[in-house]
């Protein structure tokens, strides 16, 4: 089992009081399994991922990622864990703007311990159609090519698992549907897991597992609290 | 209370930076050098002049020097010999007497009776500590008591 | 890509900021390199064991006008001494020797001093070491003989083109416009080879030939001969040692004795040195203060260019974050980012520093004939790196601790 939960709570407190945002009952993904979740933005949805990628530390429950335990661990031990084992996809500005395209596919694998050779390098970047962009920089890819570069940088380390909030959020359909099966199907080449966060149907629709947010952050309803 | 102890601080590294001679107020102490190594004794004010003495073994040696901080310039006198009345230490009255004869220091045209060089030998000398002695000099054509106070100096001022 | 890739990848994407960081502080410690060198260079020339003389003996004036002239060929002798008191000061128990020497007359800028021959044989410029006219240390010729011969120093030798049998006329005085002694050519024998102290700025002549140069008065002339009206503008004296190589005790009883004289005065060039470096450690002392603040204004510019490439860089060291690294990783980059700009301006700095010290040196050796060199390992060289690399560190622990506390997500754009 790559994620498991039980009980995964998070709350964000602050001067003005204590906010609940996610308590979920339970929640698991197997291995090389493809999930959507989707729901409204602004629900928690990004929350979830940032605690599975070890951004931030459940305030209560268990949540174990990969085998391990992430409810106990350092800050930092998060970071090395996230690194080794773990990509993370945003919607945009996923790549540091002074690397070009090959060297940001080269950072993904930055903190493995392992590195990674600008030939393998170069052939992720081929599988994701980019092999001729490859030293050119983010400012000079469209949006939609920026992605392609992310899948690729996101595949550099071997992860057990991909998260991707909202990725084709900033795109057109077309680009967006591109972009989503791109990452499926390098996701299914590379054994890894992904948990994909959208709010659009038409991409959720793609995953034979998906999840409806509210339905999985039930137990806060019942506290009556964020939904 | 910062800024007390900071003035503090500071008045104390002036005051130790002057004893140390850093500052130029510390330049005076280089005009009463005794350029021979010996003890300076007024000719009767610092102003005046200095009779620097110096014992080496058995020898007393004698330089009349300049007043002030003019203590490395010689100052000549007429007298052909100089007769020290000299008490030893811890006695009352005078139990010594010294000759001292002019020594012309050829290398400044001196001569005996215009000279500032003196010297005398005495066995007592080598175990002489400390000892007091008068005379008489003629100075710039005045008569001058010479007070010796051998090792600390004399200086009325 | 590793930690090291990382670091120079950020140094060169703000390539513009890092250069002028480092070009800052590159000249910063140039100026304080090369002063220090050159202060240290300076003290150990003007204290050099006096350059060969114990004592100088000299007219009355200045102690540090006779020092000047009779070691370095500058300034001028203010007045002559009687031959006869030189040589009563020879009969002193203290004085082992002495070379006399008559300086005032020059040839094309450079100082022609009248001395004794010994002054070749006897004279040890440094420490056991004599002037040399052999071939394989650099030298060609003799020492003079006859009165119309003359040997040149090796730098005046350089300057004036000077080869063995070339002629010249001494100008009587050593200022521009001063009378030449047209009528008295005089051949030089030797070049002396190189020593690095101001005599290979001299040419020499044979002592009596200057009596008997003419344009001097019949006085000067008589000079020659007759011992009783000689004058000389000063010796060179060799005191006496006791215990090996301790200069007698007594030098300083003749220094008193010579200075009630009405003619003459004795000059101990260990003492007088020193006091003139004291009077220029001043201006050193000050030209130091500036290189230090100009290094100091350099390593705020570094603490500025730091703070201000993390405001930019924000979003890309959340990332770094994203990808795996620690706090403790971005915390170290921006300290690696700093310590390679303070410790590369640094080793440029002494670089340059060393290339300023050879261009001085250069104008330097033109004008007094001291040696100073390039290559001088001088105390700043060993302090300066690791100093720098502490101020770079120190100046980048703001931005670094910054960069330590950066929220992730807060400099993330997520939408959900």
């Amino acid at each position: 089992m790559i994620v498991k939960l039980e009980n995964l709570q998070f709350e964000y407190r602050s001067g003005a009081g204590t906010f609940p945002i996610l308590n979920i009952p339970s929640w698991k993904v197997e291995e090389e399994e493809q999930t959507a979740i989707t729901g409204m933005s602004g629900s928690g949805k990004s929350t979830l991922l940032n605690l599975i990628a070890g951004l931030l530390k459940p305030t209560g429950g268990h949540l174990e990622v990969c085998g391990v335990n992430l409810s106990e661990l350092s800050e930092s031990r998060r970071d090395k864990f996230r690194g080794q084992n773990l990509s993370y996809i945003f919607q945009t500005f996923n790549l540091l703007q002074g690397y070009t395209a090959l060297e940001n596919v080269m950072l993904g694998a930055a903190f493995t311990g392992r590195q990674l050779d600008r030939h393998t390098a170069r052939a992720l970047l081929d599988r994701v159609g980019l092999s001729r962009r490859s030293g050119h920089y983010p400012s000079q890819l469209s949006i939609g090519e920026q992605q392609r570069v992310a899948i690729a940088q996101a595949l550099a380390k071997k992860p057990k698992l991909i998260l991707a909030d909202e990725p084709t959020g900033s795109l057109d359909p077309y680009h967006s549907g591109e972009v989503v099966e791109l990452l499926c199907e390098t996701c299914r080449e590379n054994g890894c897991s992904l948990v994909l966060v959208s709010h659009e149907m038409k991409v959720a629709e793609r995953f034979s597992r998906r999840e409806d947010f509210a339905v999985l952050n039930r137990g806060l309803s019942g506290m009556g609290g964020k939904q | 209370m910062f800024v007390g102890t900071f003035v503090k601080i500071m008045s104390a590294t002036l005051l130790a930076a002057v004893c140390c001679g850093l500052l130029p107020g510390a330049e005076k102490e280089d005009g009463h050098k005794a350029y021979h190594h010996g003890c300076l004794n007024a000719l009767g004010t610092c102003e005046n002049g200095h009779a620097e003495v110096r014992i080496d073994g058995d020898t007393l040696k004698l330089w009349f020097v300049g007043g002030g901080t003019d203590t490395n310039k010689a100052v000549r006198i007429t007298n052909k010999e100089i007769v020290l009345e000299v008490t030893l230490n811890g006695q009352k009255a005078p139990s010594e007497k010294l000759v001292l004869k002019a020594v012309p220091n050829s290398l400044a045209e001196e001569k005996v009776g215009d000279c500032s060089q003196f010297e005398g030998k005495a066995g007592w000398l080598r175990h002489a500590k400390r000892f007091f002695a008068i005379s008489t000099i003629t100075l710039k054509s005045k008569k001058q008591t010479l007070r010796i106070e051998y090792p600390d100096g004399y200086d009325p001022d | 890509m590793n930690f090291r890739q990382i670091v120079f990848k950020s140094l060169r994407s703000h390539w513009l900021s890092t250069s002028l960081a480092i070009l800052s502080i590159a000249l910063g410690v140039a100026l304080l390199d090369s002063v220090v060198s050159l202060r240290e260079q300076t003290h150990r020339n003007l204290t050099q064991e006096g350059l060969g003389a114990d004592a100088i003996l000299g007219p009355k004036g200045s102690p540090l006008q006779i020092t000047l002239n009779a070691l370095y060929h500058l300034e001028e002798m203010p007045d002559k001494i009687p031959w006869t008191y030189y040589r009563k000061v020879l009969e002193d128990e203290v004085v082992a020797d002495g070379i006399p020497f008559i300086t005032g007359h020059s040839y094309a800028g450079f100082r022609v001093n009248a001395i004794d021959e010994r002054f070749f044989t006897a004279f040890e410029y440094l420490p056991g070491r004599h002037f040399s006219f052999r071939p394989e240390d650099g030298g060609q010729g003799r020492i003079f003989q006859g009165n119309k011969e003359a040997v040149a120093g090796y730098e005046a030798a350089r300057i004036l083109h000077i080869s063995l049998g070339k002629t010249f006329n001494p100008t009587c005085g050593v200022n521009a416009g001063d009378p030449v002694h047209v009528n008295d050519t005089i051949k030089f024998v030797g070049i002396m080879a190189p020593t690095g102290t101001p005599h290979d700025r001299a040419i020499y002549i044979p002592l009596k030939s200057f009596y008997t140069l003419e344009g001097h008065g019949s006085d000067v002339q008589s000079m020659a001969v007759d011992e009783d009206h000689r004058e000389i503008s000063g010796a060179y004296l060799k005191i006496r040692r006791i215990r090996g190589d301790v200069l007698h005790p007594g030098i300083q009883d003749l220094k008193y004795n010579i200075n009630q004289s009405s003619r003459a005065q004795l000059v101990i060039p260990n003492e007088v040195l020193p006091r003139l470096f004291n009077i220029i450690g001043w201006v050193d002392s000050v030209i130091m203060g500036i290189a230090l603040l100009v290094t100091l204004l350099a390593l705020l510019f570094l603490f500025i260019a730091l703070i201000t490439a993390l405001r930019e860089r924000r979003r890309d060291l959340a990332l770094l974050r994203c990808l795996g690294a620690t706090r403790r990783t971005v915390m170290g980059l921006i300290l690696c980012e700093s310590l390679f700009m303070s410790g590369t301006g640094a080793i440029l700095g002494i670089a340059i520093g060393h290339g300023v010290v050879w261009i001085g040196s250069e104008l330097i050796r033109v004008e007094t004939g001291l040696r100073f060199s390039a290559l001088y390992l001088s105390s700043a060289d060993f302090y300066i790196l690791p100093a720098l690399l502490l101020l770079g560190l120190l100046a980048a622990v703001v931005p670094a601790v910054q960069a330590y506390r950066l929220g992730v997500l807060k400099n993330l754009t997520l939408i959900s």
